[in-house]
C-alpha cells in the first residue's frame, strides 16, 4: 500500500509540465549558452579572417619586393626619383650603348587606386623595321634625367602603345630612396606598406645596381653656370 | 519494503547537488573544451607573426647587404682592418666594404637608406648586425692580399636569429702583390 502510494506520487511528479519559472530560467539559460557560442564563433571566425588577410599582406610584401629587387638589381641606370614614382633605363635591348625610348621604365605609384605598377612603351610588332628605328627614337642622358622622360608623362601621345604591368595592389604607401642621387644612384632603398582590410605591413629592401653603368656617368659644364649629366661612350 | 527504500534513496540522491568531483569535472571539462577551440587560432595568430617577421628580417638582411656592396672593396685611403676608422662615427661615413664590420642596429632603430626606422609589430625588437672578414679561397695563395670578403648580415629578435645572409665579395682587378 504504501509502496503503490510513492509509486503513484511519483507517476504524478513525472506528469508534471514545468512551472513558468522553470521556463523562464531554461530559455534564459540557453539564451545565455547560445549567445556565448554566436560571440566565440564570431570572434574565432572574424580571427580566421584577419589571418588570411594578414596572410595576404605578407605574400604581396613577398612577390612585390622580389620583383621590384628583380627589376631594380637589372636596371642599367636610374634616371631619376619623385614622390610616388622612380624611372629608369631597364635594359639595353639592341645593345647600342645607347638609351631608347622603349628602354626607358617607370616604377609608379598610383596613390588613388592604391596600385604600383611598371609602365614601358612596346610598339606594336606589327610596325615595319623602319617605323619601328624612327618611333624608338634614342634619348640622351639629360632627357632621361629631365621629368618628361618618365613614361607617365608621356601619356598623352603614347598612350595606345604603354605597357602597364600591376606590381601590387593594396599598396597605401610607396616611397623610394636613391643612394646616392640621380642618375649616379649605385643602390636604391624601397620602402612599401600594404594594406589587406584592417590589417597592414610594411616591408623595405633595397637593390644595387649591377650594371655598372653609372661609370659612364659624367657631369659636363656647359656656358656659364648651366650644365648636365652625359653618358660617356 | 526493498522497493520503498530504492525510491527513497534515489529521491534521496536526486536531491542532492553535485558533488566537488563531478564540479571539478565539469569545470575541467569546459576548461579543455574552451582550449581545444582556442589554441589553434592563439596558434595560428602567433605563427603568422612569426612568418612577418621572418619575411621582414629577410628584406633586412638583404637590404644591408645590398648596401654594403655598393660601396668601394678598398678604402679609398689606404689600406684598413675590419671595422670603421676613427673618422667615421656613423654608418654614412663608411667608404669601404670592411667598415661594416661589427656594425649593428638596436630596437627601433634599424633605418633603411632613407634613413627612415621601420615600423609595425613584426618589425618591433629586431637587431639587425654585421661581420665582415677577409677570407682566401681554396687554391688562392695567401702570400697576397686577400681579394674576397665574406659579409654576414644577421636580423634577430630577442637573441634568436629570425634572417641570416651571407656573401662573398670579390675585389675586381684589385688583387695587390705584397711585397
Amino acid at each position: 500500500m504504501s509502496s503503490q502510494r510513492v509509486k503513484s506520487r511519483g507517476h504524478m511528479k513525472r506528469g508534471q509540465a514545468f512551472t513558468l519559472i522553470e521556463m523562464v530560467m531554461a530559455i534564459s539559460i540557453t539564451a545565455i549558452i547560445g549567445m556565448s557560442i554566436a560571440g566565440a564563433s564570431m570572434a574565432l571566425s572574424t580571427a580566421y579572417e584577419n589571418g588570411q588577410d594578414y596572410y595576404q599582406c605578407l605574400q604581396t610584401g613577398r612577390i612585390t619586393m622580389a620583383r621590384l629587387e628583380q627589376i631594380l638589381r637589372k636596371s642599367l641606370l636610374i634616371g631619376g626619383t619623385g614622390p610616388d614614382l622612380m624611372w629608369l633605363w631597364r635594359e639595353d635591348t639592341n645593345g647600342d650603348g645607347g638609351i631608347n625610348l622603349t628602354e626607358i621604365s617607370t616604377i609608379a605609384y598610383d596613390r588613388q587606386n592604391k596600385t604600383l605598377k611598371e609602365i614601358h612603351l612596346e610598339f606594336p610588332s606589327t610596325w615595319p623595321e623602319s617605323m619601328l628605328k624612327v618611333a624608338d627614337r634614342s634619348l640622351t642622358l639629360y632627357e632621361v634625367t629631365a621629368q618628361y622622360a618618365s613614361i607617365s608623362s608621356f601619356r598623352s601621345c603614347y598612350g595606345p602603345i604603354m605597357k602597364n604591368t600591376v606590381l601590387a595592389e593594396n599598396v597605401v604607401d610607396f616611397t623610394v630612396a636613391p643612394w646616392p642621387y640621380p642618375p649616379i644612384t649605385k643602390a636604391i632603398g624601397v620602402t612599401m606598406t600594404v594594406r589587406q582590410s584592417d590589417r597592414t605591413l610594411t616591408v623595405r629592401s633595397a637593390a644595387k645596381l649591377r650594371g655598372d653603368t653609372v661609370d659612364r656617368v659624367a657631369f659636363a659644364f656647359g656656358g656659364g653656370q648651366s650644365g648636365h649629366w652625359v653618358l660617356l661612350d | 519494503m526493498f522497493h520503498m527504500g530504492e525510491n527513497m534513496r534515489r529521491t534521496a540522491r536526486n536531491n542532492t547537488g553535485f558533488t566537488l568531483l563531478e564540479s571539478l569535472i565539469a569545470a575541467s571539462v569546459l576548461a579543455l573544451s574552451i582550449t581545444a577551440i582556442t589554441l589553434p587560432f592563439t596558434a595560428a595568430a602567433q605563427t603568422e607573426l612569426e612568418e612577418a617577421r621572418r619575411t621582414i628580417s629577410l628584406c633586412l638582411a638583404r637590404e644591408m647587404i645590398e648596401e654594403i656592396i655598393s660601396v668601394d672593396f678598398y678604402d679609398p685611403d689606404g689600406p684598413s682592418t675590419p671595422g670603421p676608422e676613427s673618422s667615421e662615427y656613423t654608418r654614412w661615413d663608411f667608404d669601404n666594404i670592411d667598415d661594416y664590420n661589427g656594425y649593428s642596429e638596436t630596437g627601433d632603430a634599424i633605418v633603411g637608406l632613407d634613413g627612415e626606422a621601420l615600423t609595425g609589430l613584426a618589425a618591433k625588437d629586431l637587431t639587425r648586425s654585421v661581420t665582415v672578414e677577409y677570407v682566401y679561397v681554396d687554391g688562392q695563395p695567401t702570400t697576397i692580399s686577400p681579394t674576397f670578403v665574406r659579409i654576414t648580415v644577421e636580423v634577430a629578435y630577442e637573441g634568436n636569429v629570425t634572417a641570416s645572409v651571407t656573401r662573398l665579395v670579390y675585389a675586381r682587378d684589385s688583387i695587390v702583390e705584397e711585397g
